[in-house]
């Protein structure tokens, strides 16, 4: 798992990118924090669409 | 035998439950055939009245049908949202729209350049498939925020009959991203006027700059020209274009007078949409720049059942903005939610007469909070005067510089004055490490030397990586920014 490389998640909704090598500190999620870790209650915080919603971008 | 056993079934179990509005969701797509049937009624009795039949309906029978038939609050309970979502029968009905969409513009184009009109007819047929274009956002709303590469070139088709393809790329992106903040060109500011928010920030905005900025942004991101058939700005227009093209090649120029008219009128329409769905509602601005996460208190609702038909529960507005990909049939009602007092079509008459709009609304939303004008999104340009004559408390606003400067260097509404002699800084995108000075500006940017932080629009982004915005960069320490120079 720790050699996985870090993945990006986009937002359906408004592109937002959540970079796991960068977290989002604003929210409390430390750089590196994986996707499955991110909480389910979680939001989009441009959008505040649901984690439900990002899907993966292949890179 | 026990007589007492209630034979009713449990209709609220996710089994059994049955949509309420099932089938009157049938009435959407019915709608989109009204120019149709009113074409053929009208030139059938030789009665011009019939070419009317569309908007009379809209615009006296809906807010007619609203107040007879009221509101429903009732949602579908949560165990059955999987099946109600995943039942065809809901996305095949918006399929067949796009299909009718069409239709009413291609029958109307063939009445107007055929058919024997007199003015009162032409102008009939004209508002009619406009209004139906119109209708096309609503239909395309619906689709463009699936997930699904269908849904969304579904969308673009079904914008295209009104030349307003870039929506769903300027609703998707740009007003689910700014809602109810002083930066969203598709939210009303209390205080601004319809025809004002139209004219000024609705069409130069949401209709060109900001969706084009969305669409170079991505491209670049994929190291592409704007300028490539990619672009979900030209895709739809090029649709457009082909579309009234071949329209024009059949059927003469006497139909420019109507396609033109068509697409104004699709445009209006979602102008006034635009113009009630948020007006006056704010986002808290949160000390790292960024706003508040959208919660529902920031759009607008109404549970007329009649306008939410025709709407396909567009109304259920709070909800849309917290699940943007939920689908229409299963869009929630929420108790003590702000809340129009009539289905669209009635607040369409409102919106369009500005006096009647302020006299309905302004009570309204002051009530909500309490005159608290710092709680509203305010038309800036009478920000004084509107505090002056509503508001029981004073302008936190004024207050900013001298209670919390160095909150306010950071905030983008700041008087710039605050910061005028503090020593410039730097600031870095957590992505990919630019960094922005004051002291150099960027002239690549179109911010000379000295620009300052506070200066910069909120909606600027990396110009290196593109992903990161304003709100995300970082000041840098004085002593650590030559080591990144």
């Amino acid at each position: 798992m720790a050699d996985t490389p870090f993945k990006q998640w986009q937002c359906a909704t408004c592109d937002f990118y959540y970079d796991e090598a960068l977290g989002l500190p604003g929210d409390g999620i430390a750089p590196g924090t994986r996707w499955e870790d991110v909480p389910e209650t979680w939001t989009c915080p441009d959008c505040s669409a649901p984690k439900s919603d990002f899907f993966m971008v292949e890179v | 035998m026990d007589m007492r056993v209630n034979p009713v079934p449990d209709l609220s179990s996710a089994e059994t439950y049955r949509d309420p509005k099932r089938h009157a969701w049938l009435f959407y797509p019915l709608w989109l055939l009204m120019p149709a049937i009113s074409i053929a009624l009208g030139l059938q009795t030789g009665h011009t009245a019939w070419f009317w039949l569309v908007p009379a309906f809209l615009f006296i029978g809906m807010p007619i049908l609203d107040l007879v038939i009221g509101t429903s609050t009732r949602n579908a309970p949560e165990p059955a949202v999987p099946r109600l979502e995943s039942d065809p029968y809901y996305r095949y009905l918006t399929y067949f729209c796009v299909v009718f969409h069409y239709l009413a513009l291609i029958v109307g184009a063939w009445a107007v350049a055929t058919q024997p009109l007199d003015v009162l007819g032409y102008i009939g047929v004209t508002l009619s498939c406009g209004l139906i274009s119109a209708y096309g956002i609503v239909t395309a709303h619906e689709l463009g925020h699936k997930k699904g590469s269908l849904e969304r070139w579904l969308s673009k088709f079904a914008l295209a009959t009104g030349v307003y393809g870039q929506y769903m790329t300027d609703h998707n992106r740009g007003h689910h991203r700014d809602v109810a903040t002083p930066e969203d060109s598709g939210s009303a500011r209390f205080g601004e006027n319809f025809y004002a928010f139209m004219l000024m920030r609705q069409l130069p905005h949401s209709t060109f700059s900001r969706p084009w900025q969305l669409e170079k942004d991505r491209l670049s991101r994929k190291g592409k020209s704007v300028w490539s058939l990619g672009n979900e700005f030209i895709q739809p227009t090029l649709i457009s274009l082909v579309t009234y093209g071949i329209l024009t090649a059949i059927f003469g120029l006497a139909v420019v007078p109507y396609l033109a008219a068509v697409a104004f009128t699709s445009y209006f329409f979602l102008a006034i949409i635009d113009y009630i769905e948020h007006y006056g509602l704010l986002r808290k601005k949160l000390p790292d720049g960024r706003y508040e996460r959208v919660r529902p208190e920031h759009s607008w609702n109404t549970d007329h059942v009649a306008t939410n038909i025709m709407y396909m529960h567009a109304q259920r507005h709070s909800d849309h903005h917290a699940y943007p990909t939920r689908r229409y049939q299963v869009l929630r009602s929420y108790p003590n939610l702000p809340t129009l007092p009539n289905g669209y079509p009635g607040m369409f008459w409102l919106a369009m007469f500005p006096p009647l709009w302020r006299a309905v609304m302004h009570p309204r939303i002051l009530q909500m909070y309490d005159f608290d004008l710092n709680r509203i999104n305010l038309d800036p340009g009478k920000r004084d005067a509107l505090f002056k004559k509503y508001s029981r408390v004073p302008d936190a606003s004024k207050a900013l510089p001298a209670a919390a400067p160095a909150q306010a260097a950071s905030s983008p509404t700041a008087s710039v004055s605050v910061t005028a002699n503090a020593a410039p800084k730097s600031y870095k995108c957590p992505g990919c490490g630019y960094t922005y000075r004051e002291a150099n500006g960027d002239a690549s940017q179109g911010f000379a030397a000295g620009t300052r932080w506070a200066q910069i629009p909120f909606t600027w982004s990396c110009p290196d990586c593109a992903v990161r915005d304003k709100v995300d960069f970082v000041e840098v320490h004085p002593a650590r920014a030559n080591v990144h120079a």
